[in-house]
């Protein structure tokens, strides 16, 4: 959602290791100076005021030279990740949801294996199988991981329907259809755009 | 250029694919050997 011109989509700002913006850059003293700065313990604080501030950063508001000035702020928030954020998110009526859901549990339950194992968790699939070693398949263990995985998405689909909210779901493997980013756009009454970013 | 972010062969990343693929059967999901 990031490519779409008009939207700035937050890469981990809920990860459990820090804020994980995805615009800092390292040799900037400015965007250090962000990212070093108190944003994690504003999390901790207050996740509305946290929410808030990521909407300064977004929009230019904060540091115009970091990508900012985009209509659409948004960001992502994993399973697992922050659950007191994740209720609020979840409850919060002008936040609207894109709902990214893996149909194939397996594939993620192999995903997940890989990055306990090389504690790499940003890697992309094909990173995956050149860095971790085969998996060693237990049927036990994977029936307890369908089991959670299912129940923290049909928990949360179910408390979007039951508030009455909107959302759109959307498959990991169309991720990176055009239909599926102007689908997302269109959802966030934002322009189509032509070409994949 | 965007990359793919699915795996197209389960099974090569297991190290005991006949376990996996037992178990899919098993569960009536033999279509997870692969993401697409």
């Amino acid at each position: 959602m990031d490519g779409h011109p008009d939207a700035r989509c937050f890469l981990e700002p809920f990860h459990e290791s820090g804020a994980h913006l995805g615009i800092f850059r390292r040799d900037d003293p400015l965007t250090q100076k962000v990212h070093l700065g108190d944003i994690v313990k504003l999390r901790e604080a207050d996740t509305e005021a946290y929410l808030r501030f990521l909407e300064t950063v977004g929009d230019g508001r904060y540091i115009s030279t970091l990508g900012g000035g985009r209509n659409e702020i948004g960001f992502k928030i994993l399973r697992g990740q922050d659950p007191a954020a994740m209720d609020f998110v979840v409850a919060c009526r002008t936040i609207k949801k894109i709902v990214l859901r893996r149909e194939n549990v397996l594939a993620a339950y192999l995903s997940l294996e890989r990055a306990l194992q090389t504690m790499q968790w940003n890697l992309k699939v094909d990173e995956e199988q050149e860095f971790a070693a085969p998996v060693t398949f237990h049927a036990a263990e994977f029936a307890e991981f369908r089991q959670t995985y299912d129940e923290f998405y049909d928990g949360v689909i179910a408390r979007l329907e039951a508030t009455g909210q909107r959302y759109l779901p959307v498959k990991n493997t169309a991720l990176h259809d055009l239909a599926t980013l102007n689908a997302c756009a269109a959802f966030l009454d934002l322009p189509p755009v032509a070409v994949l970013p | 250029m965007y990359r793919k972010q699915y795996d197209p062969d389960i099974l090569a990343g297991f190290a005991n694919p006949a376990e996996v693929t037992a178990w899919l059967r098993e569960h009536g999901q033999e279509h997870w050997v692969r993401e697409e």
